[in-house]
């Protein structure tokens, strides 16, 4: 069994009297995309900041790849991070910072400066190398972050909300970046996002914290599996004898239709001697005979609604 | 962990960038003005004096003019002459006397009669102004990079050791330079100006009080990097330095005159033992050299122990 990338221990963060993170303890498992999730305010950005050093516990600690980041300079390089809101030095050029942190990684001048360039051409950057950080668009400044936390060979890469503020061709080739590195299992990926569409299409696991307090650290498989509910999308609302057919289906429990996305949420009762997929497949084939054919067939709720769930309830 | 290279990369950086945010320029363009109007103000009697010998030389070259008045005119012109070292000298030292109460004569005739006496006027005006110039060349050095979240790009690339000590060393060598520059300015000034001195003992002198004067830089430049680290604005750090680097000296002047024993509040501050670094070399010079270096030491060890630990 690989070791764990990051290794959360009863971190605990005070800001005077407020409590931002309150004995939180985790795991983060090597090479996999793992999403930090949280209403505004629970604790995520401070999570990552003490991840990276920016901010020092109250009580607790966290280890990226064995080393205490208390020696976070031991991680030269291995630990890279998008910060949120932080602002690069305004009146310097593009390439030379990203060859200053090149450098600061350990590279050779010649290195970084190749570094530098690979890393604007994958964010599309190339030919603004020569502006002024402060010349730079709001997405062009996040791209540039992302450009620094994916120079070199990073084992852990941090992304604070990394697609917010993007376009959504940007939001896209940032997704695949980060799709590209998880398929070849290169580093693992820690994000941050509000975009819970997002996070499920890219993480394997992910933890939801609400009040600095972690209430929720599972797969995104199970966490969405786990409620035998099954959602189906159909061609045409189903007419009330054909929802009355599918009330009294074997192994339907309930239907609920969702008004935004007009979903059938058919919640299973599995028969004994039976699993959710014949019940599922039957159910699929009976209202077939009656012409109705689903359009797409989920199973699981969204993660949006697991969140919203976790961060309902009482901490 | 303490790393040579990291050192050596955030100094260069913030060498080169020293300009960042407009406080380098502001620096540089204060560092300047000062330093010529008090060159200026040392010059100008010289200067008069010149003009006034060129006016009794036109007016000596008039035929029509009376013996009499041709007489004592040279007479008068003869007589700047021979007075022109003795008066600048005499001027020099009541500015020296007055600004920094010497340590008795024989300090007072090192700076006057062993080394150009006006180079000396300068520099001991200047050296009142120096913790005002290194406040403003070193209030900046994290101060906005911690308040723009710009510095954390640095943080999980070196210790924090390496952050403050090379913005520190960084800063400090933008500032020498500055300060080189006004005194080559300076050299170049008064070598075409000042012809009461050789030109080689001012230009020598010059260069020993730039090495005094960066002696003098180094204590207010870590007190800059600490208030800087301490601090998320920038006008603030600025205006807390200045304060620190004044306020308390002024306050121990104003209270000497009451109780003359408060003097000895003097010496808890750089700003007590500057004149030492003007004495001529001896235990007091050493001993004054050695206070400036261990005064810069401690408080670079408390900003960086305070750097080290504080949420960024």
């Amino acid at each position: 069994m690989t070791a764990p990338a990051v290794v959360i221990k009863n971190v605990t963060k005070l800001f005077g009297r407020q409590r931002a993170l309150d004995d939180v303890s985790f795991e983060i498992p090597a090479n996999q995309v793992f999403g930090l999730l949280g209403p505004n305010g629970a604790g995520k950005t401070t999570m990552f900041s003490i991840m990276a050093n920016f901010l020092k516990p109250s009580s607790g600690s966290i280890e990226v790849l064995g080393v205490d980041v208390e020696h976070i300079g031991e991680l030269q390089g291995r630990l890279t991070i998008l910060p949120q809101d932080a602002l690069f030095q305004g009146n310097v050029p593009v390439r030379e910072q990203l060859e200053f942190f090149a450098r600061l990684n350990g590279m050779t001048k010649e290195a970084a400066t190749s570094e530098a360039t690979r890393v604007l051409e994958l964010v599309g950057l190339l030919e603004a190398q020569k502006k002024n950080a402060r010349a730079l668009s709001h997405g062009m400044t996040k791209r540039l972050g992302i450009a620094q936390a994916f120079m070199g060979k990073p084992e852990v890469i941090v992304l604070d909300e990394p697609t917010a503020g993007l376009d959504p061709v940007n939001a896209a080739a940032v997704r695949a970046l980060i799709a590209d590195i998880k398929r070849k299992a290169e580093a693992t990926i820690l994000i941050s996002s509000h975009n819970l569409a997002e996070i499920q299409e890219m993480c394997t696991t992910v933890a939801i914290l609400n009040n600095g307090k972690l209430v929720e650290y599972r797969s995104v498989k199970e966490l969405t599996q786990a409620t035998g509910v099954v959602r189906i999308l159909f061609g045409r609302p189903l007419a009330e004898l054909e929802l009355a057919k599918l009330r009294g289906l074997p192994g339907v429990g309930g239907v609920q239709i969702d008004p935004q996305t007009h979903e059938y949420h058919i919640t299973l009762a599995i028969p004994a001697g039976s699993t959710s997929d014949t019940v599922v497949s039957n159910l699929i084939a009976e209202l077939a005979k009656g012409g109705v054919i689903p359009r797409s067939v989920k199973e699981g709720s969204s993660l949006e609604e697991k969140f919203l769930e976790a961060t309902a309830r009482p901490n | 962990m303490l790393r040579r290279k990291h050192l050596e990369l955030v100094a260069s950086h913030s060498v080169r960038h020293g300009m960042r945010g407009g406080a380098g320029l502001i620096s540089i363009f204060m560092t300047l003005i000062t330093g010529l109007v008090l060159a200026q103000c040392t010059v100008a009697p010289l200067e008069l004096m010149d003009k006034q010998k060129a006016k009794f030389s036109e007016q000596l070259k008039a035929e029509d003019l009376d013996p009499q008045m041709r007489g004592e005119l040279a007479a008068q012109q003869g007589m700047l002459d021979g007075e022109v070292n003795k008066k600048v000298i005499s001027a020099a030292r009541s500015v020296i006397d007055w600004v920094v109460e010497p340590s008795g004569d024989e300090q007072l005739d090192y700076m006057t009669k062993e080394r150009p006496a006006m180079v000396t006027a300068f520099l001991v005006l200047l050296m009142l102004f120096t913790p005002f110039l290194t406040c403003l060349s070193g209030f900046n050095q994290t101060s906005s990079d911690i308040s723009s979240r710009g510095l954390r790009f640095l943080l999980i690339r070196t210790e924090r050791t390496n952050i403050f000590l090379g913005r520190l060393i960084g800063t400090y060598l933008f500032s020498a330079l500055v300060f080189l520059l006004l005194f080559v300015v300076l050299g170049m000034y008064m070598a075409a100006k000042v012809h009461v001195h050789p030109k080689a003992d001012m230009i020598f002198w010059l260069a020993h009080g730039y090495l005094r004067v960066m002696v003098f830089v180094m204590p207010y430049m870590a007190l800059c990097a600490w208030i800087s680290c301490a601090i998320d604005s920038a006008f603030g750090s600025l205006i807390i330095s200045l304060l620190l680097a004044y306020m308390y000296p002024w306050v121990i002047s104003l209270g000497s005159k009451i109780q003359p024993v408060i003097a000895y509040g003097q010496y808890l501050t750089p700003f007590g033992y500057k004149w030492w670094l003007f004495e001529p070399f001896g235990l007091k010079f050493i001993g004054g050299l050695l206070i400036m270096l261990a005064f810069t030491a401690l408080l670079t060890f408390t900003g960086n122990r305070y750097f080290g630990k504080r949420d960024l």
